[in-house]
């Protein structure tokens, strides 16, 4: 700043001889506009203050009686304008103080063509005589800067408010009108069209007109020496607005949505008062940065060092980032590709704040991606090295204050003195990512505090040496001015890429590999394709199980590492306990620091995260629910997400299903119709036509065989209909029907009454082999079924019937929950309309039986079942999803597809008329279909089948 | 615009016309019936025919004809409408409107038929100028009414110190606010050698107000009573400098050196900046001592002429605070101020300097011619003899003695001899002898820059003091002129030893 004051002064001697025209009076280059109403009086003393103007060039005092009902104020208005020839005055009909700061400008822009800026000075206040030829100066020496600010000096009731920092946004938004409308501002500011609110009348106007400013990409700069003189007197329009400040705030906040959203500050911060340092381990080059993935800022050490203890002496003047981090670039590179260096960060702010130093290690992982989070104690020491080092600016300030550094030097023992928590990161590094570096991260750390310790600036930070009385916040804490206006502690610290592209987060309660998370990861996917940034949120346990083929869908994986009750609340809706975000539980400010940055948040049942879905939304973000199932009850109530999705209605801007069943329910149970929106299920993972082409010609080559190959795929527990499956299989090794059995799945969620299913089947003959989840091996079963059965309770939209349909694998399966508009009974696979249980059993075994019987048929149903399973793609299912995303945010996405959706499945592949699926958003006008009617689906089943012993299927 | 009032005054001869004349502005006519001047001027504005003066009364008449007497002069004449035929008798309307005090004379416009409306242009033109001329000197007004309000501040503050003063037993404090320890520096940098020939400057970490002293410590030193450290204190907000000192390094010693101010700053706290360098030295500087490595750029050492830092420190220093606008305690070691700016804002009467009294010489040489000096300065009486011509005027000035910010120009009037007859006395502030004599013949008002006292009788034994304010002021500085002249005129101006006695300047800040 000083060298700006420099250069300052240097242009001002060389530009007086210059700056005086030789011909005439100087040109005005300054207007001054004086506001007047009812400070007839003091006006004289405001207009003489610019009389007494020392400058090399035309300053004009332009006086705006703004219908002040006091003849003396226009009285003294003529009578200067009369005496002095570069003082106007105008009268207008009152409309408040905008109105006439609006009508001054106006009138400076059309009478004086060399105007290059106008300062405004009230009526009851003064400048000194060198205040507008220094800060015109001071403006002029630096291109980017378009108004420059004073400090607050106060007559009257005299008080000095020091207001010299580098001018921040971040605090301009968050903290206080910083500046004085008494301040000069650039002609090139009021040529943009900046202008005062007049419906502003009741204070903070000026607040209002430099935010417009900040809202059209303009700077200010504060002049420590300005000479601007504030008259302060017990009552002022000021303190009125301070009554009414709530109001008014509230009004501004809307109207500058944009600026006070969290994405805009966030990047103010990154940019004016970056959160985090990342000190380099034996580089002494320092990164300061909110976001490391973003350019950001980089010093040396010795200036990091200045400024540290600059921030110690003068800490509402000088910052340094509240955070700080030793960790390599390559360390922090490595996060970076997996998606987890802006979760750490967070992570890592959270749990400084509370315990005094946190230490980073990387765990290689291939199969997930995951943090644990652990207190180090005698019973758990330090790892050997630890990959990086994270502490606030707070505990550093007191080691490097500390009259010995022991403490902190104890961080290289396994059990240091400081309070310590690890966070173990575990993902698939690869081998030269987890390589430790010459210089360990503990060193760095204690060589910084060395640095520190041994400035000869420490003896300095005692003194203050600013004499005017402090009144902004420290310049290191803005970042709690940024949590405070996001309401969020603390806030994620990811900022909008450059291109800016629509940043959409998909909310999990785990990572695990149900049908909610394959559903969430390949709408994801489907959406990335479409130009999305997409993002994945784990609120529950921090793991994220790694699905090869999803690499790379999500930008960054985000873990809530916390405890946070997936289910349940201390209040009722409908028979289902719930959170609010008043709630304790809610964690209402983690929550929002955790999902803050995104434009779009689809909520995929995470139960406890819709009590905070409203305050998203009222800080504009779309947020969306994703329903897929209706559970039930132990005692068989219906219940689950659906009910909560009832619940926070008015919450969500639209409610994605995954069937129109499910739209159907919430449209009965009250929610409106123009916010449902059915994305059809499509397979979860991709196959090429060429791989689909192979595997259905295996099996239409495969020899004839007497046996059917049937397959089970899923959770051994009751809602899959376990106890059904069970009782047919049992029935039909009991026949001893030429049936192979293939039961996949775990029953360690729900192991019901009876013991482990995995021995009862055991108990009957039939191996139960773990879980699948690589499409590899989802392939192989489904190309050596020739059956999948589904007994189960209740369903959504199975994924297993679509990606079984497409390998040519005939669905069987109970006809509940949208598994109806999957199957077309006897076309593409079987229904069973029952819903008693031993009628169930029945007929599975009889249908397995029938179709054991009858390879003509099944092979019928298996090609139906491939052409309709492999007609079904995300991106066509996403469309009206996207298409909405386009109507909300104009110009965020491209008008086509970046890539092509679940990159291996062929575009190309043809619907059938009879089988369109449903792009359009789902409506309401089409007939549901009548699954109910067995005599309607008989004769189908039968043509479909085309066996006699199909007759059988229902008598 | 004043109203001055005869003796003669007496309510009970006045007529009510006579009263309504002093409240509004009138239009004289000469020679010009009532009839003959348009509906609309007569209209607009009170015109009355001058006829003439009768035992020391103006003779007026109305609309009608009717005539009546004037004691007073009209409040405001604004111009005076003369039949062609009749010019050259407006002289005794001028003669009677000048006894009764009236300094801005009428104009007088000849009113020719057939041409009214130029004539109507002029009085218009000259009401414009009268109210541009009113206008400003409202403005001046204004200003003048801001300084005693800014003064009256400052004395309430300065009242308010001194009531705590009294509450303090007279214990005037004198607290170290600020102290920067001198550090042992390996590099020993000498700031004073490596700066310019401007010096260094440095940025003080108190505001103004309540400052008393500032110590400076010095290392190292030659006591040389042949160089001087020159010192500074400017305040950077409107960079004023608002104390400064020059001391030869003999007085200065190593250690700790206190330059103290004139009185401890009051009014309107500012950011101070010391300013030091010393002249007649080209070696061996002074080793000014540092105080530690000061993180904060604006407060690190600077060289004053570019104000770049010199290095990473900030002078060693203290700062010493009183009580507003009080004197340092006697018992305090310092090193006294040259300049008396401190003492804050507000009107100041400065007596003029003797050595400037002695600049004072004759300007009308062609007129006046004595076998003495008619222009005689008298250091000694704080006074210029001025003597008077028995004829006309004696003329003399005080070159380029009056500088801009000037509020008003004031003098004592004495006629220093028992036996003389009255004189009259004049002060005029003005550019040239040409402007100056006309103001002294009262051809015209004073314009901007320029003041008249006025002419004012002044008996032996009388001492009455002149006045001449400014009407506007200007940028520049101006001539001092005295003057004066026998009362009765031309008259004896034997023993006129006619003195300008105590001559002072009122300025303003």
């Amino acid at each position: 700043m000083l060298d700006q004051i420099k250069r300052l002064r240097e242009q001002i001697s060389t530009q007086l001889p210059s700056d005086i025209d030789s011909d005439g009076p100087p040109r005005t280059r300054v207007a001054v506009l004086i506001p007047a109403y009812k400070h007839s009086v003091l006006l004289a003393e405001a207009v003489e203050s610019v009389l007494a103007q020392e400058a090399p060039f035309g300053i004009a005092a332009v006086i705006i009686d703004d219908g002040c009902p006091y003849p003396e104020t226009g009285e003294i208005g003529r009578t200067y304008a009369l005496a002095h020839a570069n003082v106007f005055y105008l009268r207008k009909a009152n409309g408040g103080l905008s109105s006439a700061r609006n009508y001054g400008i106006e009138f400076a822009l059309r009478n004086f063509p060399n105007l290059e800026a106008v300062y405004f000075l009230d009526a009851d206040n003064r400048i000194t005589p060198t205040a507008i030829r220094d800060i015109l100066g001071f403006m002029k020496s630096d291109d980017k800067v378009d108004w420059i600010y004073p400090n607050i000096d106060k007559f009257g009731i005299e008080w000095n408010g020091n207001y010299t920092t580098q001018y921040s946004r971040l605090l301009h938004l968050t903290f206080d009108n910083i500046c004085e409308a008494g301040s000069l501002v650039s002609r090139r500011m009021l040529d943009a069209g900046v202008r005062f609110d007049e419906s502003m009348k009741a204070g903070f106007e000026d607040w209002d007109f430099w935010l417009q400013a900040i809202g059209r990409g303009f700077l200010g700069a504060n002049y420590p020496f300005f000479g601007f003189e504030y008259r302060q007197r017990a009552e002022s329009m000021l303190r009125d607005s301070n009554r009414t400040r709530e109001g008014i705030l509230t009004y501004i906040r809307q109207k500058h949505k944009k600026l006070f959203a969290a994405e805009t500050l966030l990047a103010w911060e990154h940019e004016e008062t970056p959160r985090y340092a990342a000190i380099g381990m034996g580089t002494y080059a320092v990164d300061l940065f909110t976001d490391p993935t973003v350019e950001h800022a980089k010093c040396s050490l010795e200036d990091f060092v200045t400024r540290f203890w600059a921030a110690k002496a003068e800490p509402e003047t000088f910052g340094v980032p509240p955070f700080l981090l030793w960790m390599t670039a390559a360390h922090r590179e490595a996060l970076t590709r997996l998606g987890l260096i802006h979760n750490l960060l967070w992570l890592g702010e959270r749990i400084a704040q509370k315990h005094h130093f946190v230490a980073i290690r990387f765990e290689r992982n291939n199969a997930k991606v995951g943090i644990d989070i652990r207190k180090i104690s005698d019973a758990e020491p330090l790892a050997d090295k630890p990959f990086g080092w994270m502490c606030t600016f707070d505990i550093f300030s007191t080691c490097a204050d500390d009259a010995s550094d022991d403490w902190a030097r104890s961080l290289h023992k396994p059990v240091p003195s400081p309070n310590v928590i690890e966070i173990v990161i575990s993902g698939p590094f690869t081998s030269r990512e987890m390589q430790s570096t010459a210089l360990s991260p503990t060193n760095a750390l204690l060589a910084t505090l060395g640095a520190l310790r041994d400035s000869g600036y420490r003896l300095q930070s005692k003194n203050r040496w600013l004499w005017r009385s402090v009144y902004f916040p420290n310049r290191s804490r803005y970042f709690e001015l940024l949590r405070h206006a996001v309401g969020a502690r603390p806030v994620m610290p990811r900022l909008a890429h450059a291109s800016n592209p629509l940043r959409v987060g998909f909310l999990l309660p785990i990572g695990s590999f149900g049908g909610v998370e394959k559903v969430a990861y390949a709408v994801a996917q489907a959406l990335k394709n479409a130009g999305c940034e997409v993002h994945l949120f784990l609120l529950g346990k921090p793991v994220y199980n790694r699905i090869p083929e999803n690499d790379g869908v999500f930008k960054t994986v985000n873990f809530l590492a916390d405890d946070y009750p997936l289910w349940g609340g201390p209040n009722q809706f409908a028979g289902h306990d719930l959170l609010m975000g008043h709630d304790e539980a809610a964690k209402a400010e983690l929550i929002m620091g955790f999902l803050a940055g995104l434009d779009v948040v689809i909520n995929n049942q995470a139960a406890p995260v819709n009590s905070m879905l409203g305050e998203l939304r009222r800080r504009g973000m779309k947020v969306l629910n994703y329903v897929h199932v209706l559970d039930k009850s132990k005692m068989g109530r219906d219940a689950g997400h659906p009910y909560l999705t009832l619940a926070f209605e008015h919450v969500y801007d639209t409610i994605l299903t995954c069937s129109r069943d499910m739209a159907e329910w919430l449209h009965g149970m009250g929610v409106p119709d123009a916010k449902l929106m059915h994305i059809q299920n499509a397979a979860s993972y991709a196959l090429s036509s060429k791989e689909q082409e192979v595997a259905l010609a295996a099996r239409r080559n495969r020899p004839q065989r007497d046996r059917l190959n049937v397959l089970f795929l899923g959770r051994l527990d009751a809602q899959k209909g376990i106890e059904r499956l069970f009782s047919s299989v049992r029935d039909l090794r009991q026949r001893s029907a030429p049936i192979d059995w293939k039961i996949i799945g775990s029953d360690v969620m729900d192991a019901g009454a009876g013991g482990s299913w995995k021995e009862r089947f055991a108990e009957v003959g039939v191996h139960v082999e773990p879980p699948v989840f690589s499409s590899r091996h989802l392939n192989k079963a489904f190309a050596w079924a020739d059956v999948v059965v589904l007994p189960s309770r209740w369903e959504g939209a199975p994924l297993t019937i679509i990606e079984a349909q497409r390998l040519g694998c005939v669905p069987i399966a109970t006809s509940v929950g949208a598994v109806g508009e999957l199957i077309d009974h006897g076309v593409d696979g079987l229904l069973i309309e029952a819903t008693d249980d031993n009628v169930i059993s029945r007929e599975l075994t009889e249908i397995i039986m029938a179709l054991s019987e009858d390879p003509a048929a099944l092979r019928r149903l298996s090609e139906a079942a491939a052409e309709r399973g492999g007609s079904l793609m995300w991106e066509h299912s996403v469309e009206p999803l996207v298409n909405q995303l386009k109507s909300w945010f104009p110009d965020r996405l491209p008008t086509l597809p970046v890539e092509t959706t679940l990159k291996l499945v062929e575009q190309t592949a043809p619907t059938t008329p009879e089988r369109v699926p449903h792009f359009e958003r789902f409506s309401r006008e089409a007939a549901p279909k009548q699954r109910d009617e067995i005599s309607e689906i008989r004769p189908l089943q039968i043509a479909a089948a085309g066996s006699a012993h199909m007759h059988n299927l229902r008598n | 615009m004043t109203v001055q009032t005869s003796y003669k005054l007496s309510p009970v001869a006045k007529s009510l016309r006579e009263i309504d004349l002093l409240k509004e502005p009138i239009l004289l006519r000469m020679g010009i019936d009532h009839d003959e001047l348009p509906e609309g001027l007569w209209k607009s504005i009170k015109i009355l025919g001058f006829e003439g003066v009768k035992d020391d009364a103006a003779m007026l008449s109305d609309s009608s004809g009717r005539k009546f007497e004037m004691h007073e002069a009209p409040l405001c004449t604004l111009a005076v409408l003369i039949n062609p035929v009749h010019r050259g008798r407006e002289k005794r309307l001028l003669d009677w409107l000048k006894s009764r005090g009236v300094v801005d004379e009428p104009t007088v416009f000849e009113w020719h038929a057939g041409r009214e409306i130029e004539t109507a242009g002029l009085i218009i033109q000259k009401l414009a100028s009268l109210v541009v001329f009113e206008a400003r000197k409202i403005t001046q007004s204004n200003r003048e009414l801001l300084a005693l309000r800014t003064l009256n501040d400052n004395l309430q503050n300065r009242f308010a110190a001194v009531e705590s003063f009294v509450d303090r037993q007279g214990l005037q404090p004198f607290d170290l606010a600020f102290s920067n320890e001198p550090v042992s520096s390996s590099s020993r940098s000498n700031v004073l050698a490596d700066a310019s020939f401007e010096g260094v400057s440095q940025i003080l970490p108190v505001a103004s107000a309540g400052v008393s002293a500032i110590a400076i410590h010095f290392e190292r030193l030659m006591q040389r009573d042949d160089t001087t450290l020159h010192a500074q204190l400017v305040t950077l907000e409107d960079m004023c400098v608002v104390e400064s000192w020059v001391v030869p390094l003999s007085k200065l010693g190593q250690g700790w050196n206190y330059l103290g101010l004139s009185r401890t700053l009051a009014g309107l706290r500012r950011t101070l900046s010391l300013r030091l360098r010393i002249e007649g030295m080209d070696d061996e500087m002074p080793l000014l001592s540092l105080g530690g490595l000061q993180p904060l750029d604006m407060f690190q050492v600077r060289d004053a002429a570019n104000d770049t830092p010199l290095l990473k420190n900030s002078l060693a220093m203290q700062i010493w605070c009183g009580m507003p606008g009080v004197l340092l305690p006697s018992w305090a070691n310092y090193l006294p101020a040259q300049s008396h700016d401190a003492r804050g804002g507000g009107f100041r009467e400065m007596p003029m300097a003797v050595g400037i009294l002695e600049l004072a010489d004759l300007s009308n040489t062609d007129e006046i011619s004595f076998d003495f000096a008619a222009i005689l300065p008298l250091p000694e009486e704080r006074a210029i003899g001025c003597h008077p011509p028995s004829t006309g005027i004696t003329i003399g000035h005080i070159p380029a003695a009056c500088p801009p910010n000037i509020l008003r120009i004031s003098s004592s009037a004495v006629v220093d001899n028992e036996e003389s007859k009255d004189v009259d006395f004049a002060l005029v502030i003005a550019s040239d002898i040409r402007n100056a004599r006309q103001l002294f013949d009262e051809h015209r008002a004073p314009g901007a820059g320029e003041g008249f006292s006025g002419w004012i009788s002044v008996t032996p034994g009388e001492e009455p003091r002149l006045n001449a304010f400014i009407t506007e002021q200007v940028g520049v500085w101006q001539n001092i002129y005295i003057a004066t002249r026998m009362k009765e005129n031309p008259g004896d101006n034997a023993f006129a030893w006619a003195k300008f006695r105590n001559i002072s300047l009122m300025v303003n800040g």
